[in-house]
């Protein structure tokens, strides 16, 4: 969607869902029975909150007359996002990594206003971006402390590190009646991080590692929806991995949330994954200048589906 | 009793059927741009944690140190507030050893897109510079700096205080012009010497940099282990420093990096 849409703090589900639909060009309304979703208890949704590389960007940048004047700022996020738990109960509050670094906040308390406020907002999970290693891995230790929601990385092997055992591979948070598997990916720490920051971490293939851990979320844990927070950034001019290459070479994962490339998306982008199956990406630029909203609407089906026929119930595009 | 044979395996099956799957149908989103209505909101719960943390920096942070008499624009391949940094790098470099060849910066070390006119507060400087990283100068052969300035033309463009041009090929190789002419620019904000030069990959250059990319930071191995001398202070002091010393900053958007496709120019 190419406009941006002021928050509506009154607006209700299937209002949100035409305009949504309208403006995106991805739904024809009336095509599914969109209605139905909030009456039967077949149906479930859930409504997936996200920011990414928000850099310490605890206030709106000043009105000065840069580019993002006034815009920013936990006070002015915390009330789109009370105002959405407000209208819709299944929320999930996420976030990509660069949590830390970019304004005297973190120059000066090293990170801790960050965690507390975002668990004030009540956040539900995030992953680690490179920045968040600014101050080494016991900087960042220190202020997992006053974080009340799992940091999850996949590809990161933190044995006898401080952050052994203090960041996990995945979470799996139930919602309503749904399962859902959340699980985080972060980029190559070596020539991006300086060494003896990131000390003994070792990185492994996202690719590989992401897949491992989609497969166990969808066949031992049986998770409906399987979201991966990625710190890889949107795409390269290269062939280096991004959210584009992991989404096309991924199976079972149903939500790429990016970050670490600062990328503006109009709309979230959709892709296929090796089966050919649907894989959206989302990634809402930098600083905490925008939230980002994905809708999913579940149907309920007697027999778990070992293999995801997602792409066959696909919602169809409208050019009109 | 021949109900109750039928009805056990029923119960059986029920119990099976409990277990509910979902499967994700259909999506919708948005985007909510986030603007403050209230910045000064301190009655919310975050609002009062949030108040003395900003209480004990605003005195330090909101101090104006300078004026910028024009905008600052961080740009590739070059703009005006890359240059900035690279030029005050440069200026402390020569104090250091007036050998210094050039300043080199990673366009990734600059943290903001810019700075509007006007006045310049400590914690914007902080915004741009928030890594503690330290000027270093090091010892770079011909041979690696053209590799160097090669890797900057790949990712489209570096702040750097000399100028050089390429030629680049269909496949984004990147070659330094054969009579690549350096210019080196002394003071950006009010006067240029040229001393022209062709780069020979015999002579050892020093050239300023920041201990990031020094260590082989932004994929810069080649860098590493190279002869080096640290000079004990901080980018973000350096550039502090000067604006106390000489507060009015001047924009110079000078495209010092030309990258150019010889197909696609003809």
């Amino acid at each position: 969607m190419n406009q941006i849409i002021q928050p509506m703090y009154s607006v209700n589900r299937r209002k949100f869902i035409r305009q949504s639909a309208m403006s995106a060009g991805l739904l024809a309304v009336g095509q599914l029975p969109l209605d139905a979703f909030a009456k039967s208890t077949n149906k479930q949704e859930l409504t997936i909150l996200h920011t990414n590389d928000v850099h310490s960007r605890l206030d709106p940048f000043p009105m000065d007359g840069s580019k993002f004047q006034g815009m920013g700022g936990v006070l002015a996020r915390e009330k789109i996002i009370s105002s959405i738990r407000n209208e819709t109960e299944q929320v999930l509050l996420l976030d990509s990594g660069d949590i830390f670094q970019g304004t005297p906040y973190f120059n000066k308390f090293q990170g801790k206003p960050e965690m507390q406020v975002m668990s004030m907002l009540k956040y539900d999970a995030a992953t680690l971006g490179n920045h968040d290693f600014d101050n080494g891995i016991e900087g960042l230790a220190n202020q997992l402390v006053h974080a009340n929601f799992p940091f999850v990385n996949c590809n990161y092997d933190f044995t006898n590190t401080e952050l052994e055992n203090k960041i996990e591979p995945y979470t799996i948070i139930k919602k309503g009646k749904l399962k859902i598997g959340i699980f985080g990916v972060g980029i190559e720490l070596q020539g991006l991080v300086p060494d003896k920051l990131f000390g003994n971490i070792q990185y492994h293939n996202p690719i590989e590692n992401a897949n491992k851990i989609a497969y166990f979320l969808k066949q031992k844990k049986r998770c409906d929806y399987i979201i991966c927070l990625s710190h890889l950034g949107f795409e390269y001019k290269d062939n280096k991995v991004s959210d584009k290459i992991l989404a096309k070479e991924s199976e079972h994962i149903h939500l790429i949330l990016g970050g670490h490339t600062h990328t503006f998306l109009d709309e979230p982008h959709k892709t296929k994954n090796r089966k050919n199956q649907e894989v959206i990406i989302n990634q809402v630029g930098w600083a905490g200048i925008m939230l980002g909203r994905i809708n999913i609407y579940f149907d309920n089906k007697e027999d778990y589906d070992y293999v995801s026929n997602f792409t066959a119930i696909e919602v169809k595009e409208t050019s009109a | 009793m021949k109900i109750n044979n039928y009805f056990f395996p029923f119960l059986f099956l029920l119990g099976l059927g409990c277990k509910v799957y979902y499967q994700p149908t259909s999506s919708a989103q948005q985007k909510y741009e986030v603007k403050a209505s209230n910045q000064l909101d301190t009655i919310s719960d975050i609002g009062k944690l949030l108040k003395p943390y900003r209480d004990s920096l605003s005195f330090t942070m909101n101090a104006v140190i300078g004026y910028a008499t024009g905008k600052f624009e961080k740009a590739k391949p070059s703009g005006s507030l890359g240059n900035l940094v690279v030029d005050i790098l440069m200026q402390q470099a020569r104090k250091i050893d007036t050998n210094t060849y050039g300043a080199i910066y990673n366009y990734g070390g600059l943290r903001i897109n810019q700075i509007p006119e006007g006045d310049i507060t400590r914690g914007k400087i902080f915004e741009l510079l928030p890594f503690d990283n330290e000027l270093v100068l090091i010892e770079v052969n011909g041979k690696i700096l053209t590799q160097w300035l090669q890797h900057i033309a790949k990712s489209g463009g570096w702040p750097v205080s000399i100028e050089c041009s390429f030629y680049y090929d269909s496949l984004y190789n990147f070659q330094l012009q054969n009579d690549t002419i350096f210019i080196e620019r002394e003071n950006g904000d009010v006067e240029m010497s040229i001393n022209r030069r062709t780069l020979d990959s015999n002579i050892t250059y020093l050239i300023a940099t920041n201990d990031y990319i020094a260590n082989g930071g932004d994929n810069c191995d080649f860098l590493k282990g190279l002869k080096r001398k640290s000079t004990g202070k901080l980018i973000r002091d350096i550039v502090l420093d000067r604006m106390m010393f000489k507060p009015n900053l001047y924009p110079d958007d000078y495209q010092r990096i030309i990258l150019q496709n010889p197909l696609q120019s003809k």
